[in-house]
């Protein structure tokens, strides 16, 4: 046999080793994040006024979300609150209806948030001008058609002023989003009618959600009304179950496959134990 | 059978049956101290949750899952080493067939405890046994590792019989009487009778061919768990060949360096010769060459085909695995071909230490299948924390990691006083044909 030097084994190993070890170093993240805030207004359903921020980082592979950073939410200078970003990288200020808010000579309240930045992450900031709106919604039914009827208003000096002219919706939540099922304009008298389609799923009892909402505008933001009401088809507390990969039923093929596969196998196996009592069984009569 | 030669085969092959050396004792505690050191772990991880390992909600797979596949590719390679060596009658398989069958069922018995490891709700595995869909491939693993469990054990205990018969007839044989006992029930009266060899023989047979159909399937399976998802790097139709190949690679690589292990500590070396070392350094080789060829083709096609995800994640293995994915893929792979295709260097050290590259080589290229697939999520990490961003295995793993690499000595060292490493059978089988 060719002897080799133990020298030049150890070297070999040696390099192994060095090579495996190296491996376990992550590279450090180098550069600053750049993050991207999304900062809107929603006035709900309950006239809650709320300021949201969404921090996100873009990269190669997607949005990702920016937990821990302490955002600062403004009055024109005045600080409302410092919220942090949640794991999903949202905070949420909630303005109450003690607070008194700033405004602006047009009637608009002027909101800031701000991000001072920190050693990972670059200081970013985002500003909403708001001006005060009420939405009304009404479900009637009208010769068997079933009307969505919104109406929007702004304060004045004199009472409410109807909104005229601006973008207004009724929608449907749905798992991932809102369902537009119509938009249009206010008229004159700040009224929008819609005729609600009778096709639309709900929950087994057909009841759903039915928004009345003013969404992103420009001049106030997400404002919207919400209603629970009968007017969705009701859902089919089972479906018929159908043979295929995902339902509870596999293909028939495959039921077949594997069942062949599995007699196959464990009928070789019973045989080899039946062998194996036949030897035992053997030697016995050899003894008798 | 010549009496003086079986004499003498027994002497040389059953050295620890007889009598434990104080050796054995000092390697067997330091196995142990390794073992209750992973059992420690585990309380901890029972205890504290998945928190204490390095995995988290991306990268749900870690080295638990690469010990699982390591295990089951040895199980498997040892089932198709052993099963070929046996079904064609190779004339130099009597001295490697038995440590062949013995990693068959020694890994098996290990592989799928790190299963459990990974999994959160140990409570609800019966749930797969009760409510299966056998849509899903998980469900297809499961059924196909308890078939393979079966027909593994069944395999190994038939070629054991025509041992145990001879060691339940070795009067010379200083045995404990209960492990006279033990063989004298476990050798089922077999005298070798023809009838009873020709029974014997024919279910040597069915089995071997069983557990090479098993062993091919099975290991598919477990590919497949992978192959039909989507996620970039596993999506692939050659995962199922491609992993067969590599069980085998590490499966040979392992039967290598074991015969290295028990023909120095049991002075095998008139039995295990440099003949053997390099029968099986070059089907090392061959298998190397094909498994080479199967990562080119794997990446090649990932590459060129430049799909968003597949580029990420190409471009990872490129830069932050580069280590790992040079080590796998072109020192695991050209070591053993380097030194195997030179006359010169095949030496019983060298293709021992070729052996030893290509099974570490293997175990990180299971490494690198997984980790940075789950690094890479189609949908973005929710997260930026840096261990949620990058996996690495703590302390836990690593001793639970190392508990099974203990097993696998501790189990094969236990065997190795109840019966013969090297089939006295085979051997005596080998010395009749050679003296016709």
């Amino acid at each position: 046999m060719n002897k080799v030097p133990l020298k030049q084994t150890l070297i070999t190993l040696l390099i192994i080793l060095g090579t495996v070890s190296n491996a376990s170093a992550f590279p450090v993240q180098e550069t600053k994040i750049s993050p991207y805030m999304l900062f809107t207004y929603l006035k709900d359903s309950d006239s809650r006024k709320i300021l949201q921020v969404k921090m996100t980082n873009i990269t190669q592979t997607g949005e990702k979300p920016l937990p821990g950073l302490r955002i600062g939410f403004y009055n024109n200078e005045n600080l409302l609150e410092e919220v942090i970003t949640d794991a999903s990288g949202n905070a949420a200020h909630i303005i109450s209806d003690s607070t008194i808010l700033l405004k602006a000579d047009d009637g608009s309240w002027f909101f800031t948030a701000v991000f001072d930045g920190d050693s990972i992450t670059d200081a970013t900031s985002g500003e909403l001008s708001i001006l005060d709106v009420d939405i009304e919604m009404k479900l009637t039914e009208e010769d068997g058609e079933r009307i969505v009827t919104l109406s929007a208003t702004a304060p004045g000096a004199d009472g409410p002023v109807p909104v005229k002219g601006e973008e207004i919706g009724v929608y449907v939540p749905r798992m991932f989003s809102l369902l537009p099922v119509s938009t249009g304009l206010l008229d004159e008298n700040g009224f929008f009618r819609a005729k609600f389609p009778e096709n639309i799923p709900g929950d087994s009892l057909g009841n759903l959600t039915v928004i009345g909402r003013f969404n992103e505008n420009y001049f106030y933001g997400s404002v919207e009304k919400r209603e629970v009401t009968a007017w969705g088809t009701r859902a089919e507390k089972s479906s018929p179950v159908y043979r295929s990969l995902w339902s509870t039923l596999a293909p028939k093929w495959m039921v077949v496959t594997l069942a062949i596969m599995l007699l196959g196998v464990w009928g070789h196996y019973t045989l080899v134990v039946i062998n194996l009592i036949r030897i035992k069984k053997e030697s016995r009569k050899k003894k008798d | 059978m010549n009496s003086d030669k079986r004499s003498e085969l027994l002497r040389d092959l059953t050295p620890e049956i007889e009598k434990t050396g104080r050796s054995w004792y000092v390697v067997f505690g330091i196995l142990l101290l390794v073992f209750i050191t992973g059992i420690y772990g585990l309380i901890q991880q029972i205890d504290k949750g998945h928190i204490v390992t390095g995995m988290r909600d991306n990268v749900v797979w870690g080295v638990y899952i690469v010990n699982f596949i390591f295990f089951m590719g040895l199980s498997y390679a040892g089932a198709l080493v052993s099963g070929t060596l046996h079904l064609f009658k190779t004339s130099w398989r009597a001295p490697v067939i038995r440590l062949a069958e013995l990693i068959t069922v020694i890994s098996l018995a290990i592989g799928p405890f790190f299963i459990f490891f990974c999994v959160g709700r140990l409570e609800r595995i019966p749930y797969i046994l009760a409510f299966p869909r056998i849509q899903s491939p998980i469900v297809w693993d499961v059924i196909a590792i308890l078939t393979d469990v079966f027909g593994a054990a069944i395999f190994l205990y038939v070629s054991f019989i025509e041992d145990f018969a001879i060691l339940r007839d070795a009067e010379n044989l200083q045995i404990a009487p209960w492990k006279k006992k033990m063989f004298r029930i476990l050798s089922l009266g077999y005298t070798g009778t023809p009838k009873q060899k020709k029974i014997l023989t024919f279910s040597r047979n069915v089995m071997a061919t069983m557990i090479i159909a098993i062993a091919i399937i099975v290991y598919s399976v477990l590919a497949w768990i992978f192959g039909v998802t989507l996620q970039p790097g596993w999506h692939s139709t050659i995962f199922g060949p491609y992993f067969v190949i590599a069980a085998v690679f590490s499966g040979v690589g392992l039967l290598i360096i074991l015969m290295a292990i028990f023909r120095k500590i049991y002075h095998l070396e008139k039995y295990i010769t440099l003949k053997h070392f390099v029968n099986l350094g070059i089907v090392l080789f061959v298998i190397a060459a094909f498994f080479g060829y199967f990562t080119f083709s794997d990446y090649l096609t990932k590459w060129y085909g430049s799909v968003k995800m597949d580029k990420i994640l190409i471009d990872k293995l490129f830069t932050e695995f580069r280590t790992y994915f040079i080590f796998a893929n072109y020192i695991g792979i050209l070591t053993p071909i380097f030194i195997i295709a030179i006359p010169k260097l095949r030496t019983i050290r060298n293709i021992t230490i070729a052996a030893v590259i290509a099974l570490l080589a293997l175990w990180v290229n299971r490494y690198i299948i997984i980790v940075p697939t789950l690094e890479t999520p189609f949908i973005p990490i929710q997260d930026t924390r840096h261990d949620w961003l990058f996996y690495s295995p703590t302390w836990v793993e690593w001793s639970l990691t190392a508990a099974g690499v203990a097993v696998f000595g501790m189990l094969f060292m236990i065997v190795s006083k109840l019966a013969p490493i090297v089939s006295i059978s085979e051997l005596e089988e080998a010395d009749e044909k050679n003296a016709e």
